[in-house]
């Protein structure tokens, strides 16, 4: 399949992305007669074979949805090597990379393929990302995973160790952008410097640390680049949740409270309460003779007790724990080598 | 390779400050206050960094175009004190030179010197420690260096310096919300984009810089009526060849809600200029010869633009039947009408986009979005961004970053 080809249809071979909730969800490769184990039960791929991207499965105990992939979606869905780059940073690092159709980039490490795809979808159809992995077993699985995306021609994958070696000989002075997410950076500069074009490019760190940022800067100067720049970004991703807030009792009714000025406005609950009043339904506050109304109306009103209503509030919610951190972003460039143009 | 040409477009300007011009031969420009001509710089290639010398330019060694190699110059002869202890308060006047003579010796002096003597004019300078020293000298030299870069315009050049005088005016969004929307749109070489964009271009120069070279198109709904094409004035700096400006489609708000409603997209129809011409130029039409043949040839282009809009709004229908492959909206109304409007012409599985200022338009959509099962995948994002400075000894997060910032709803459109 191509990854960036949408197709509206669902066949053999693909890549399916099962969703099941914003933090559940995981690839599945279509394959004839084969059957995926969820949490809401079986899906069988032989059913899902011809359905519609976007459409929903029922399940046994739920439903799923089939999804495209994306690379924001591959973030969230892929199999973990290693950790990986997010979306907070990885649309920051594409953009400030400054990639286009048709332009070449060098990648290290590899990693799980977060970033490698984000990459790749800057510079395709015609563009090629050139990505060094030191590790043999995740740069066959990296491999794997871009031929069956469809991605082979537009990705290479090496094995090597890019502090030691850099990128392939073949690579020198083609590329237009660098990135590194590599334990020591400021001994790759070297080779950075070599694979970017003679006319100078763009480079992008991402350290966790900041002695790496530290030692990678001050190696950054030492080479000839300029702009060199450190941000941080956090991103803080909300959901939007109701939430009830009960009504404290002041032992008197809505319309004294209101009066008081006390009352929370713009709620719906405190809403339908009024709306009963006015229907006839009759409060019950405590400092009212209970007993004898009671007797007296017991069989026209309903009673309506304030402290019973929830307020309800609609509010944007963070996850319980996000990322305070996930690592430093320096920018560089390279001016052009040839001093005398 | 790539050189500077006159009439090409540049990006000028140092450590984030910059500025779009026309590089133009025996002709002057002037970058914060230094005047300067650009002929030293034509047939040379982009992104060395100059100095402005006495109105001219000269290109400066990539040694000594990294700002610190200023920095150890000016103080190589200068002693510093081993602590502030005697250091003048901050609120005391410090500067023994006036600012008309600073001024004055921007225009004779070199960089470094000029900054030297702003050095030594600074009250109780020797006794400052060499961090603080630094500091100032780095300081100024931003201020009053006269050092520019000058740039080929990329999609992020032009992004971050139009925004940067954007913001200025009244917040539009950030560079990372920017970012964030291209790329959380997955809008590459290939892509069906529609667009809504009330942002003087910002997203539909980028999306175009992005499709530039492949078969994607870009549908841009925009605010007009039947007939009408959008702004594109500020696209002219991206200097996009023809080909980018084909994948440029439209289609106008105003006859969007009839669309919708009944299905039925309508087209401008292609009409002969006799009619729209006010009487008087009828007139005038049957006079001369010479006017004749001026009149034709105005008739041609009039016609001939108005069969290319057709085609555009055409090609936009026939997408938007069809249905496009993401949805980026940033206008200045309220988002969820444009959303809700523009919705059913994305693919199911497809991600969209909305950008607000404020949060609570795209709470509203949340929850519709949510109570309707229309898209999973819902986040709305906000960035906490600030820059860090990397120096040895003295690294810490700036003192002064961005508030105020916009939001990103994201989803994916299900069926």
């Amino acid at each position: 399949m191509g990854f960036f080809e949408f197709r509206d249809t669902i066949q053999e071979n693909d890549t399916v992305i099962i969703y099941i909730s914003n933090d559940d969800l995981f690839p599945i490769t279509v394959k004839k007669g084969e059957v995926k184990q969820t949490k809401f039960g079986a899906i069988k791929h032989n059913e899902i074979i011809g359905k519609k991207f976007g459409s929903r499965y029922d399940c046994a105990r739920g439903y799923v949805f089939l999804l495209f992939p994306n690379p924001e979606i591959w973030t969230l869905a892929l199999p973990h090597r290693t950790q990986i780059l997010y979306t907070p940073d990885i649309s920051r690092i594409v953009f400030e990379l400054g990639l286009s159709n048709g332009k070449v980039v060098c990648e290290s490490g590899t990693g799980s393929g977060s970033l490698s795809h984000a990459l790749t979808r800057g510079i395709y159809p015609a563009g090629h990302l050139h990505t060094v992995e030191f590790h043999e077993e995740r740069s066959k699985k990296a491999r794997q995973e871009f031929e069956d995306h469809g991605l082979s021609k537009n990705i290479t994958v090496y094995h090597r160790d890019v502090c030691a070696e850099g990128w392939p000989a073949e690579v020198d002075h083609k590329a237009d952008a660098v990135f590194l997410d590599i334990p020591a950076p400021y001994k790759a500069i070297e080779h950075v410097k070599r694979a970017l074009k003679l006319e100078g490019g763009e480079f992008c760190n991402f350290s966790p640390c900041i002695e790496q940022v530290q030692e990678t800067c001050v190696k950054l100067r030492e080479k000839g680049f300029t702009n060199i720049k450190t941000i941080e970004c956090i991103n803080s991703q909300t959901t939007v949740k109701t939430s009830h807030f009960p009504m404290p009792d002041f032992g008197v009714d809505y319309k004294d409270l209101e009066a008081a000025g006390v009352m929370p406005t713009n709620c719906e609950k405190i809403g339908t309460y009024v709306k009963r009043l006015e229907k006839g339904a009759k409060p019950k506050t405590r400092n009212l003779k209970e007993e004898d109304e009671k007797a007296e109306n017991a069989v026209e009103k309903e009673e309506l007790k304030l402290s019973e209503c929830n307020f309800v509030v609609k509010s944007a919610l963070a996850k319980r724990s996000q990322y305070g951190h996930t690592g430093y972003l320096t920018f560089a460039r390279l001016p052009p080598r040839d001093e005398s143009l | 390779m790539n050189l500077i040409k006159d009439g090409d477009r540049a990006i000028i300007g140092h450590d984030g400050i910059y500025k779009i011009m026309v590089v133009k031969k025996g002709k002057h420009a002037s970058f914060a206050k230094h005047k300067f001509a650009w002929d030293a710089c034509i047939g040379r290639s982009w992104g060395h960094t100059w100095q402005i010398q006495q109105g001219k330019l000269e290109k400066l060694d990539s040694n000594e175009a990294c700002g610190e190699s200023v920095v150890s110059k000016v103080l190589d002869n200068i002693q510093s004190g081993a602590d502030n202890r005697n250091a003048a308060d901050l609120s005391e006047k410090g500067q023994n030179l006036e600012r008309e003579c600073i001024m004055e010796m921007r225009e004779e002096k070199k960089g470094e010197e000029l900054i030297e003597k702003i050095a030594r004019g600074n009250a109780d300078f020797e006794s400052k420690t060499r961090f603080t020293q630094e500091k100032f000298v780095r300081h100024k030299q931003k201020k009053h260096g006269g050092r520019i870069e000058i740039l080929k315009p990329s999609m992020n050049l032009i992004v971050h310096q139009k925004l940067a005088v954007e913001r200025t005016k009244g917040a539009y969004f950030d560079v990372h919300e920017f970012a964030t929307m291209i790329a959380m749109a997955n809008i590459h070489a290939n892509s069906k984009v529609l667009l809504a964009d009330h942002s003087s271009c910002f997203l539909s120069g980028a999306i175009l810089s992005k499709l530039k070279g492949g078969s994607g198109e870009l549908v841009s709904v925009f605010q007009g009526q039947l007939g009408d094409s959008p702004p594109h004035v500020p696209l002219q700096n991206y200097e996009f060849p023809d080909e980018v400006w084909d994948q440029l489609l439209y289609y106008p708000a105003k006859s969007l809600g009839k669309a919708t409603i009944s299905g039925d997209f309508e087209l401008p129809e292609l009409k002969d200029e006799d009619e729209d011409l006010p009487p008087q130029a009828k007139k005038q039409k049957t006079d001369t010869e010479d006017n004749k043949r001026e009149e034709d040839k105005s008739r041609i282009s009039r016609r001939e633009r108005q069969e290319k809009r057709l085609k555009k709004y055409s090609r936009a229908v026939e997408l938007m039947k069809e249905k496009l492959e993401c949805l980026i909206i940033a206008p200045k109304h309220h988002p969820l009408p444009w959303l809700f409007m523009l919705l059913p012409f994305l693919k199911p599985s497809c991600p969209f986009v909305v950008y607000c200022d404020k949060k609570e338009p795209l709470m509203e959509i949340f929850n519709k979005l949510h109570e309707r099962k229309s898209a999973v995948m819902l986040s709305i994002n906000s960035v906490f961004e600030r820059t860090v400075q990397v120096l040895p000894m003295r690294t810490h997060p700036e003192v002064h970053m961005p508030g105020n910032r916009g939001y990103v709803l994201y989803g994916i459109s299900v069926l």
